[in-house]
């Protein structure tokens, strides 16, 4: 096994220490950060990623990869160079739309979009509009992942989208939740649907990459 | 059809018993088949009721426990609950945070709960030790609690039902003291997880016997609920649930059993549970909520093929779609899972989930009427 597989595996296994140590002497033999976040931690992640959303992992699994994956990310941020960042494939605004107080749903959203190699911002629970906004033109994200839950919530999802929408800019929208469908999805005017959390990373490589 | 001849709580420990009744038993009212306080209130107006009634609690979605609500609607259930305790309030703290009697500070947001500030993040094992945990016997929660308990048993046949004390006690409340990282210590920290949630179990236990001290006895059925699942998957695995809550809720139950060994012991849990059931049976709840419509892998007719010999199944109507659609919708859901889950008894239609408040009031009214008219069964002997 390479070093570089070595670390992919100790983060699917959730083994922090591994990681770390793996990632250390990754760096000591002269391999660059990047090189270790795409090819360790990030395949390690969507191994994980892959399992649960078919399925066969849960949710302890994916939070003890994830807390895997942060270590290594700590021993290879120190080795990066000025002005380079974590997450380099952009940033990824997510959060809870306004009157909606659920957030685990949100929370592995984040958590698999992290694992993809973004940088994510969590704007939160209940974010009303102006505050999606205003973190559009502070960030400049490449896509908003926007969530609800209840019925009752799916109209401000549709005021958030269009207020993102109609502001200008090349931002993506993506909507998932479990009352939202592909249909609302479309007649809302979003980017793209993600069915769960697990699907999410996915369709945000995809409608970046189109 | 039978015209109706049975007792409401006839007709319930006939369907628990897995036997077909005159009809298929309804319940609202329970602390999973609530109205939200905007529905309520059309409701109540619909139905032409004008007595104002007190809110029995405050600062959740649905606040309003109206008898002559229910009774209009035809609900087969009548339900008791434990109360505030005596020795505890609710305090705010600088920040505006609503601290509970576990210690959770929430903030918030207009809805009813909010951002939660998880107390017991950074603890360790004395960190456990030393914290302030809720008083189950306080004799505030059980005031009144056994008065109204035997009134409804004694003048009145409808099924009597104590509302759980606690919502998601073990994973829900794990969550809450711990945040996120309590599906971590599930895995990789057991031997905190298990003290935790061996404090949590030593509360909730408490709780489940101050009601069946005072009430047991006059009690038909007792909810219990924990989400284990979310709308596609489980949250935690078939193994993880067996290893970690089983014997907690085992212990729970035995009790409630013991204690008054005609009581049914309803469990709610939320999402995709399919591959949860057997080991929820393995447990010993008898009536299991709500096998929520549209998850990933819940097929009712399935469902009752495999398990229907050995549970009783409850709830089923969906509320995140066909409750808010048309009349004809709530009447097409209702044939649906009527013709999946009432064949041979073992099933009590409810709502998958409170009713929310953008559900047009009129549908409650043809769900109330429509589930009491095609839930006769024929009759065959």
């Amino acid at each position: 096994m390479s070093l570089l597989e070595e670390i992919a595996t100790a983060v699917f296994e959730g083994d922090a220490d591994k990681v770390k140590e793996a990632s250390e002497r990754a760096l000591s033999d002269g391999a660059a950060p990047e090189t270790v976040i795409n090819e360790g931690l990030i395949t390690g992640m969507n191994k994980i990623g892959y399992l649960f959303k078919n399925g066969e992992v849960y949710v302890p699994e994916v939070l003890i990869a994830a807390r895997a994956m942060h270590a290594g990310m700590d021993v290879l941020k120190s080795s990066l160079q000025a002005g380079e960042e974590i997450g380099n494939k952009g940033i990824v605004l997510v959060g809870t739309v306004k009157g909606d107080l659920h957030d685990i749903g949100k929370n592995l959203v984040a958590m698999m979009i992290e694992g993809a190699g973004y940088k994510v911002v969590d704007l939160g629970i209940d974010v009303a509009p102006d505050k999606f906004i205003k973190a559009v033109e502070e960030y400049q994200p490449l896509a908003v992942g926007l969530s609800a839950l209840l019925t009752t919530t799916m109209t401000a999802m549709q005021e958030t989208v269009s207020r993102i929408k109609g502001n200008g800019g090349r931002v993506r929208v993506i909507v998932g939740g479990a009352p939202i469908t592909q249909k609302f999805a479309d007649a809302i005017g979003a980017d793209a649907y993600a069915p769960d959390a697990a699907s999410a990373a996915d369709i945000i490589n995809q409608i970046l990459a189109g | 059809m039978k015209t109706s001849s049975l007792t409401h709580r006839q007709r319930f420990r006939i369907a628990v018993d897995r036997k077909e009744p005159d009809r298929v038993p309804f319940e609202l009212g329970g602390s999973t088949s609530m109205m939200n306080d905007p529905l309520y209130f059309k409701v109540k107006d619909l139905l032409g009721v004008n007595r104002e009634i007190q809110p029995y609690r405050a600062g959740k979605a649905s606040n309003y426990y109206d008898e002559e609500v229910w009774e209009r609607l035809g609900s087969d259930f009548r339900h008791v609950w434990l109360g505030s305790p005596d020795n505890f309030q609710v305090q705010v703290d600088e920040q505006g945070k609503y601290i509970d009697e576990w210690g959770i500070a929430r903030k918030t947001k207009g809805n009813g709960a909010g951002e939660i500030f998880a107390p017991l993040g950074d603890a360790d094992l004395d960190g456990l030790n030393n914290y302030r945990w809720p008083d189950p016997y306080d004799k505030g929660r059980i005031r009144g609690l056994k008065e109204r308990a035997r009134w409804l048993h004694e003048h009145t046949d409808y099924v009597v039902s104590a509302k759980y004390p606690v919502t998601d006690p073990l994973l829900g409340l794990g969550m809450e003291l711990r945040g996120s990282k309590f599906f971590i210590d599930l895995l990789a920290n057991k031997r905190f997880a298990n003290a935790l949630l061996d404090k949590i179990t030593q509360v909730i236990y408490g709780l489940y016997e101050s009601i069946m001290e005072e009430a047991g006895s006059f009690l038909d059925m007792v909810e219990i609920a924990d989400d284990f699942a979310r709308q596609s998957a489980p949250l935690i695995s078939g193994h993880l649930y067996r290893e970690m809550f089983m014997p907690r809720y085992r212990e729970i139950v035995n009790m409630i059993k013991k204690k008054a060994p005609g009581v049914k012991v309803f469990f709610h849990s939320c999402g995709a549970i399919y591959t949860l059931i057997p080991w929820f049976i393995e447990t010993g709840y008898d009536i299991i909520n709500p096998l929520q419509p549209n998850c990933r892998g819940t097929d009712h007719q399935k469902i009752k093929h495999e398990f229907g010999s050995e549970v009783c199944f409850h709830g089923a109507i969906d509320v995140q779609a066909a409750m808010l659609g048309s009349e004809e919708d709530v009447k097409r859901e209702v044939r649906r899972r009527i013709d999946a889950l009432a064949p041979g008894g073992g099933y009590i239609l409810s709502t998958a989930n409170q009713l929310q408040q953008d559900t047009p009031p009129e549908n409650v009214i043809c769900l109330s009427r429509y589930a009491r008219e095609y839930g006769c069964y024929r009759q065959s002997m």
